[in-house]
């Protein structure tokens, strides 16, 4: 009926497509960043009275529960000492936040902080591309060089021109609150086995067997929505291969390969446990969010988690504990770790100064301790003390502790690449379904990992 | 946001032209020295607003992404001319090759099933009023009232391991088919689907039924002295006069099926392993977690040329059945 007009329609409408497109035709992205990237010149400043009066955006990722607790708190305390700066602050969802980035801190007006992860899927894409602002004059300044641990000064560092990470320029800095990956156990189920907190992974394992004969589920995880894996997998790479390894294959350097960081070893006693009947029966088919809530109602004896993750009712974190899984050849647990959050600036940010004072502030002692206060691991600071009514806290603090003193900390593995993280996930449920191998689930992020080096161009 | 823009703003310019080239000469005020041509440019002027939008939220972003889809570029860095390597990939990636063929199977779900179910519904009802009709038709209705999150949460519920099928099941001594339906790599697919179905259904079902009230009763009277039974009088009265429903309904369910991204978004992410993954779902991953801004625009551009290409198809064939 309306045949000729719609196909003219259509017509001026590809015309207007194409007109668009040769409108729009120059090459996108921006240039080369090695330049951009230089430390800068000038003093850093760091006497708050020279700063004027300042509005810095802040843009985060603690959207809700003690996040949100923690961030208000350190915010609240920061405008008290530095009275001539007011933060703004904005929270995003943590997958929309790493989605938004690029195109924010192009804007003519991006936030002043941003919370781009670490590795290369945030950060690390946002050095190259000029976007933030090399840190090393207020490293200087700040002395963060010096007081931050190497394992976690490491996982905010590129070089310049940013084809290596893990060394060279601050491109961000760490807050006073850890994030890492932790055994979570529940105290009445432990004693129900008649079992104390493992101190090796041989008397862990026992614990599985021991759970599992008993009836007790001994692994709580799901992974219906592909978020269930890594905890349990990293922390057994962790307890297996050598802590210097997976960091030096996390930042592609002395050349080693995934196939040297205990990977494999973790991927086949994944798979072990997985047959053996030491996770949920339910695992593929529960969303890894319910499967913690269940953990938390006394379905299971352990469940991996990051710190911080449990959704505990008030009262209710005196029935569980927590650890880092033991390490198999008895030496220091080592935990997957980092900042909770790594806040770099803006390179646009008109108010590098006061921004970096707040960075500063926000690594410093008393985030620290309103970390502890509102309930969360803190980082960087190995003398805060835990209260006495949370023992769950308590645990925390002390592997916080013992991870800052011993500097056993590891980079996430998926920092290593875009893509590793799919790559890992989407691997192991084949392997869990029997659909595939270790070799292959070894093999399939090797070409991941060895195919992104070759894009960074060293 | 964009997508909600673009639908209204096309809805308000289509039939803008229409109003525009029929009633101008008819209108008794307007004296004209050159009726045609003033006729042409008041149209345009009508259309001027909603075409200004419609070039800068859908035009001008197509445009961007066709340009884009023709470069390696990670969002942040200076993009490398690729060619057509991204276009290739759809042969080569074993993925996005996987995300087609869901594709297809997902078509089966969204479009042809809802469809049918639509037609014996409408065909039961044609005849003769039944009890209650409405309220049926409402429940049924219901499913395309709510946001997709919403209808992924529910399913995700339904087909949990202790959730309502697997009691069922239990309950009538089928225990042994009780499963993670959503981390079973033979069952998710098709649990997805059937998720799908159950919102499309009753789109059709109240479009077709509409339908046949618009049918005249003659017909159905005509067929009936000819000794035609249900199964004739559907083929031969209903099915033909619900061309148009028909048309529309096929037009918007293989839309859906060709865009479907939340329900899988939100309950597997694609998963287990790649098997519920989508072409919508890689151009996220590759547009938003694993920067590769190239590739994410070629499945978008090839998406948009299938949809334009398949309702220009449908409608195409609604016409040509018309004469």
């Amino acid at each position: 009926m309306v045949s000729s007009r719609r196909t003219r329609r259509i017509t001026g409408g590809a015309v207007a497509l194409a007109a668009a497109g040769l409108l729009a035709a120059c090459v996108p992205g921006t240039s080369g960043a090695s330049s951009a990237n230089s430390a800068g010149k000038g003093a850093a400043v760091t006497d708050p009275a020279a700063m004027g009066t300042v509005t810095l955006n802040v843009l985060d990722t603690f959207s809700g529960g003690t996040d949100n607790a923690w961030m208000t708190a350190v915010v609240k305390a920061f405008e008290k000492q530095y009275p001539d700066i007011t933060v703004k602050r904005t929270s995003m969802a943590w997958g929309d936040a790493m989605a938004a980035l690029p195109l924010k801190l192009k804007s003519p007006n991006a936030p002043d902080i941003v919370p781009a992860n670490n590795g290369w899927q945030s950060m690390g894409t946002l050095v190259r591309g000029g976007l933030l602002l090399n840190l090393d004059r207020y490293a200087k300044a700040y002395g963060w060089k010096q007081s931050i641990p190497q394992s976690i000064l490491s996982e905010h560092e590129f070089t310049a021109d940013g084809k290596q990470m893990g060394t060279g320029s601050m491109f961000g800095a760490p807050v006073a609150r850890a994030s890492l990956i932790e055994v979570y156990y529940n105290r009445s189920l432990l004693k129900k086995i008649g079992a104390r907190v493992p101190a090796t992974l041989a008397e862990f394992q026992a614990d599985l067997a021991k759970a599992k004969s008993a009836g007790i589920t001994p692994i709580v995880a799901g992974n219906s929505d592909q978020n269930g894996v890594t905890q349990t997998l990293y922390s057994l790479m962790n307890a297996l291969g050598e802590q210097s390894r997976i960091s030096d294959f996390v930042y592609s350097r002395n050349d080693v390969a995934i196939t040297g960081t205990g990977f494999p070893k973790a991927v086949s006693t994944f798979k072990q446990w997985f047959d053996k009947g030491y996770l949920a029966k339910d695992f593929a088919g529960v969303a890894s969010a319910d499967a913690a809530q269940s953990f938390v109602n006394g379905r299971g004896l352990f469940h991996f988690d990051y710190s911080g993750s449990l959704p505990l009712k008030a009262g209710q974190s005196k029935d569980f504990g927590s650890f880092v899984l033991p390490r198999a050849d008895g030496g220091k647990p080592v935990a997957t770790a980092s900042s909770a959050a790594n806040f770099s600036i803006s390179s646009k940010s008109r108010h590098a100064d006061a921004a970096a004072a707040f960075l500063n502030f926000a690594a410093g002692q008393q985030a620290a301790e309103l970390a502890v206060e509102n309930g969360t691991m803190p980082l960087l600071h190995p003398d805060v003390k835990a209260p006495s009514a949370d023992p769950l806290l308590a645990d925390d603090v002390a592997i916080a502790q013992g991870i800052s003193t011993n500097g056993t900390s590891v980079p996430y593995l998926d920092w290593a690449t875009p893509t590793l993280y799919t790559t890992v996930n989407t691997t192991m449920q084949s392997l869990l379904a029997g659909k595939t191998s270790e070799q292959a689930v070894v093999a399939a992020a090797d070409r991941d990992a060895r195919a992104y080096v070759k894009t960074l161009g060293k | 946001m964009a997508t909600v823009k673009d639908r209204s703003s096309s809805r308000t310019a289509l039939p803008d032209t229409g109003a525009a080239d029929r009633d101008a000469p008819s209108r008794p005020g307007i004296r004209l020295r050159s009726p045609r041509r003033r006729r042409r440019l008041l149209g345009l002027a009508y259309l001027a607003p909603a075409l200004l939008i419609y070039a800068y939220v859908v035009l001008l972003p197509a445009g961007q992404g066709l340009q884009l889809s023709f470069y390696h570029w990670d969002g942040v860095t200076s993009a490398s001319w690729a060619g057509l390597a991204n276009y290739t990939g759809f042969l080569t990636d074993a993925t996005l090759r996987q995300a087609v063929t869901h594709t297809l199977f997902f078509i089966l779900f969204f479009s042809v099933l809802p469809i049918i179910l639509g037609l014996i519904s409408a065909a039961l009802t044609a005849r003769k009023d039944v009890r209650g009709a409405g309220f049926y038709r409402s429940v049924i209705f219901l499913p395309q009232v709510l946001t997709p999150a919403v209808v992924a949460v529910v399913w995700k519920q339904i087909y949990a391991p202790d959730g309502p099928l697997n009691s069922v099941l239990t309950a009538v001594g089928l225990g042994g088919l009780a499963r993670g339906w959503l981390g079973d790599f033979t069952w998710a697919l098709p649990a997805l689907g059937l998720a799908g179905t159950w919102a499309a259904y009753g789109l059709c079902m109240v479009l077709f039924v509409a339908g046949t009230h618009t049918i005249p009763g003659e017909l159905y009277d005509a067929a009936r002295m000819d000794g035609a039974g249900p199964v004739r009088e559907f083929f031969t009265v209903t099915l033909p006069g619900l061309r148009g429903q028909l048309a529309v309904v096929l037009t918007l369910t293989l839309l859906g099926a060709i865009r479907v991204f939340d329900i899988v978004w939100l309950t597997t992410k694609g998963g287990p392993g790649t098997s519920t993954i989508t072409p919508t779902v890689v151009l996220y991953q590759r547009a938003f977690t694993n920067p590769d801004v190239g590739a994410a625009c070629a499945i978008g551009v090839v998406l948009a040329l299938v949809s334009l290409l398949v309702s220009l198809v449908v409608v195409k064939l609604a016409e040509g059945a018309d004469r």
